[in-house]
């Protein structure tokens, strides 16, 4: 299935080219793992016992390996405050899959102190990230 | 009427603000609200009451009782005595026909009117019936507080999610100790914020120590580990004649009046009272200057008649046991009341304490405390009398919805002797000020009434929100989540006109529709199909998985082909459609309708689950972009952009094959919902732009939805959701040849059950014989009756005719039959075509 990938040599059209203000990592390789995750190399986000999510740029090393780096949309922000305005999850119980925005589903995990990335996919990253630039505005950013 | 710079004072008068109120320029200091910089001004007169229209003035200055209300800068209901002063900002009466001083509904209180007798909700303006049109638009005109400008107001709501250990509402003594005592992460709310604490309106207490609070343009959905309630006292009015005339007040009025913006309330004061706070304000009054002409301690002097006597609604003179005094001021306290609602809303039971005549709340929940006033813990008060006479003027019981107690009485006479009931007819308890002021006397009130104690007669209930909140507030944000295909802004760019499908915004056309079904019957047409939902089944099970859960055959496609599949529900109605391409032994791909893609997974999932078997189903959907080339020139462009083998040999219609596009790794699933040779392209969405713009740039036309539409109508394709409903099953939509002779699949056995009993409207396709187009929703009419409707219609240039889809009675379903279909009240002839308008045989696919 190489159809699933980004070929080299394209440009990558990061879902979020076209909203300013928000720091955009869509880019990072995204691989859903089917099955046993255990003993996986690079960042390894469990979503359920059999399932989960490898961020990094190698393919993982698993039976059943599902590219999804151009399926979800992915972004960093800065300030629980923002984060509060986003989503009603626990922000001391990341990383989680829940709600923001009153029903965008997302993945969220903490990158160290007050800072968070959110997954969501990539045909709502536009409407997510213009959405939390104006929230963050709200804020006074 | 502002005095001396006083020491305390919380203005800063080197600070002016002006704003606008009716027109007028009115200016006040940093520290002013917009009700005390009007007082300052002279003006008395803040309202206009619910009912009767009488003049009301600034009663409690604390935003507890309904009397400052105005709309501030188009939002109704903003209480003037707590809305800080600002620059620019335009202040209106409400509720007055007319002005404050001079409201023409005021007639209502001189000689009664439809509204006067209490119940009038229930009983006034009922018959005749015909006359109700007429009394509704009365009704509207004068009923409500305040008016919503037309649009709403375009403000900005956001809704914060906190999490607290601990939440302390109520920023007075008791709840700032309580904040200090208290471990862990402590927040402190306090309506009018101030000493650390977040500004804000506790609106109620619900389950899992939910407590939503009301800052203005941010509603804080707090989740609390322990509440505490620390609201404090309410000080109550006393229940007289005249106790509503501009000039009354309560202590806390005249304490922020003189004390807090240096202002003299009036010339000359009564003061009667149940508690210190009356007395207090006597202190405050003189040392403003006002003279204290009498007080009347009620915990030492025993008065039996009370009344207040006033000149066009203000007050003039306040009778006290047959003596009169003349003044403009009357400060009256029945002591203060436990702000108990959040407690009774949380769960509290309240008990009355005959002792010291007040409500208190016990047996709190297990997270919840109260601290200070709000638990009981006052300073001893008289118990004033539940009304005293001594004059014909109204005399109020709740001032919000203008009951009196000449209404109560009235109440109970009717037999609405429970207090649930008499809060329900008179509407008692039922305003702005959500019983603050209110619901003490009523129950006192019907307690002497009806000979009983206040004990017997209880509490209402306690609901939130504890205070008018803006509906907007409570709605926050709107969210529109928009889905943009991974090619939106080439279609934006391209100056596309877009329209809703579901969630998704899709080109409706990129300039003339007709033009663009042209393109792709002549030459080359590309239309964005990202939204396609798509699914990968892969497993050793994926086939089996997949013979099951559609009535055609599976289980047998050889890989590298494709085949076009309807999802049926147990009961046989069709669910969605697609095509599955096989591209490996225990690897398919199936797309699904647009809107179709979550709930066929769901679907899948739960399936294989019934069914244990080993297959993975991964709803790959944003993952990636997919476009239709199409057109006679279709494969000589792909030809042009590939090194594959794209001849008809090697991609032969129905095969599916990956090739690379334009240096773009691509799925190739050569299928026609269009007529013309077409072949879908299904890439990685981030190299969808790239794709795209190579094959505009050899020469493809974008087509949007609408030609699309056409183009599939030609080909007499149904849309599922469209051309289909709920109700809709495999046999009557015509497709009964996707049925295949198997042991089992979902839906089977009610497709059996159909096909034994027959079927009662068919899908057909028509076309017109004149050249007029039905819209979509037209009657089939036989005989002038309705037995069938029209779900698809369009004018399509290369069948030269208008053309459809339509539900008719099975009999009327044969190829040629002749119907008639209602236009604009007038019938037109049709004609019944089972067949494909365009390339019935299919010939241009398979070329
Ligand atoms: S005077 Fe403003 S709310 Fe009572």
């Amino acid at each position: 299935m190489r159809f699933m990938s980004h070929p080299e040599g394209v440009e990558f059209a990061s879902p979020l080219r076209h909203v300013d203000g928000i720091d955009d990592v869509s880019h990072l390789g995204k691989w859903e793992i089917r099955g046993d995750a255990h003993g996986l190399d690079g960042e390894v986000i469990r979503i359920s016992p059999d399932r989960a999510l490898v961020v990094g740029d190698r393919r993982p090393d698993a039976p059943r390996v599902y590219d999804m780096t151009a399926a979800l949309a992915a972004f960093e922000v800065e300030g629980e405050d923002l984060m509060r305005r986003l989503t009603e999850l626990d922000l001391d119980e990341l990383p989680a899959i829940g709600s923001i925005l009153r029903g965008t589903p997302a993945l969220i995990e903490r990158r160290g102190g007050e800072r968070f990335r959110l997954y969501v996919p990539q045909e709502l990253g536009h409407y997510v990230a213009e959405t939390v630039v104006d929230l963050a505005k709200g804020l006074g950013r | 009427m502002r005095i001396a710079p006083q020491p305390g004072e919380r203005i800063d008068r080197r600070k002016p603000f002006t704003f606008e109120y009716d027109g007028a320029k009115i200016t006040g200091f940093e520290g002013d609200t917009i009700g005390s910089a009007l007082y300052a001004a002279g003006r008395r007169v803040f309202s206009r009451s619910f009912k009767y229209h009488r003049p009301r003035g600034l009663l409690c200055c604390s935003g507890d009782c309904p009397n400052c209300m105005m709309t501030v800068d188009g939002v109704p209901n903003v209480r003037l005595c707590v809305e800080p002063v600002r620059d620019g900002a335009v202040v209106r009466a409400q509720n007055v026909l007319g002005s404050l001083d001079r409201d023409l509904l005021s007639i209502t209180d001189k000689i009664g009117g439809p509204f006067t007798p209490v119940g009038f909700y229930y009983r006034t303006m009922i018959r005749p019936r015909r006359l109700w049109p007429l009394y509704e638009k009365f009704l509207r005109n004068v009923a409500g507080l305040g008016k919503i400008g037309e649009n709403g107001t375009h403000r900005r709501y956001d809704t914060e999610h906190r999490r607290v250990d601990v939440l302390v509402i109520g920023g007075g003594r008791a709840g700032r100790e309580a904040a200090a005592r208290a471990e862990g992460d402590v927040l402190l709310v306090d309506e009018h914020g101030g000493g650390g604490a977040l500004k804000g309106r506790a609106l109620g207490i619900y389950e899992g120590g939910l407590v939503p609070v009301d800052a203005g343009d941010v509603l804080y959905r707090f989740r609390a580990e322990r509440i505490v309630v620390a609201t404090g006292g309410i000080e109550q009015p006393l229940v007289f004649p005249g106790n509503d005339l501009v000039g009354v007040m309560l202590p806390n009025g005249v304490r922020r009046l003189t004390r807090d913006w240096s202002i003299k309330p009036g010339e000359r004061a009564v003061v009667v009272t149940a508690d210190d706070a009356g007395l207090e304000a006597a202190g405050d009054l003189r040392a403003v200057g006002t003279e204290v002409a009498r007080v009347v301690d009620l915990r030492s002097e025993r008065i039996v008649q009370l009344a207040a006597v006033g000149k066009r609604g203000r007050l003039s003179a306040v009778l006290v046991d047959g003596e009169a005094v003349d003044c403009d001021v009357l400060v009256m306290s029945g002591g203060r009341q436990p702000a108990y609602s959040l407690l009774a809303q949380a769960g509290a039971r309240v008990e009355y304490e005959p002792r010291r005549g007040i409500f208190v709340p016990t047996e709190l929940p297990e997270n919840v405390e109260a601290v200070g006033s709000a638990a009981g813990d006052l300073e001893g008060a008289a118990v004033p009398a539940a009304s005293y006479d001594g004059g014909d003027g109204k005399c109020f019981v709740c001032i919000c919805e203008d009951v009196t107690e000449k209404d109560v009485k009235r109440a109970l006479a009717e037999g609405f002797d429970s207090i649930e009931l008499a809060k329900r007819y008179t509407t008692a308890t039922m305003g702005p000020c959500q019983g603050r002021l209110c619901h003490l006397q009523s129950i006192r009130m019907l307690a002497r009434e009806t000979e009983t104690d206040e004990a017997a007669i209880g509490t209402t209930t306690a609901r939130p929100p504890w205070g008018p909140v803006e509906l907007g507030l409570l709605a926050g944000r709107h969210y529109e989540a928009m889905k943009r295909s991974p090619l939106h802004f080439r279609h934006e760019e391209a100056g596309a006109t877009m329209m809703w499908t579901g969630a998704w915004r899709r080109p409706f056309a990129y300039g003339d529709p007709a033009a663009e079904v042209r393109a792709v019957h002549e030459s080359l047409g590309v239309i964005d199909v990202s939204t396609l939902g798509k699914i990968i089944v892969e497993g050793p099970d994926a086939a089996e998985l997949l013979e099951r859960l559609y009535p055609n055959r599976f289980a047998d496609l050889a890989v590298g082909r494709i085949r076009y599949g309807v999802l049926t529900t147990d009961g046989g109605r069709i669910m969605d459609d697609g095509t599955v391409a096989r591209l490996g032994d225990d690897l398919f791909y199936v797309t699904t309708t647009s809107t179709g893609s979550e709930s066929v997974c769901e679907w899948f999932e739960w399936w294989n689950a019934v069914w244990g078997y080993d297959a993975e189903i991964v709803n790959v959907t944003g993952a990636l972009a997919a476009v239709n080339l199409a057109g006679p020139q279709a494969r000589e462009a792909l030809g042009a952009l590939t090194d594959a083998d794209v001849s008809n040999d090697a991609l032969k219609y129905l095969d599916a094959k990956e090739i690379t596009v334009a240096g773009v790794p691509c799925l190739a699933l050569r299928i026609g919902f269009v007529g013309e040779l077409g072949y879908e392209l299904h890439c990685a969405a981030s190299a969808g732009e790239h794709l795209w713009d190579a094959l505009v740039a050899r020469g493809a036309v974008p087509f949007g939805l609408e030609p699309q539409r056409v183009l599939r109508l030609e080909k007499a394709h149904v849309i599922v959701g469209q051309d289909t409903d709920s109700e809709s099953n495999l046999l009557s939509a015509g497709m009964p040849w996707i049925v295949k002779e198997k042991p089992d699949f979902v839906g089977k056995w009610a497709v059996e059950l159909v096909e034994e009993r027959g079927i009662r409207e068919r899908l057909v396709g028509f076309t017109m014989d004149g050249g007029l187009l039905p819209p979509e929703g037209a009657q089939v009419v036989e005989n002038g009756k309705s037995t069938g409707r029209v779900t698809s219609s369009r004018v399509s240039e290369q069948v030269g005719k208008v053309i459809g889809l339509a539900w008719v009675r099975p009999e009327r379903a044969d190829d040629g039959t002749r119907l008639s279909i209602r236009i604009a009240g007038a019938d037109h002839p049709a004609t019944v075509t089972l067949a494909p308008f365009y390339d019935a045989e299919g010939a241009k696919l398979r070329s």
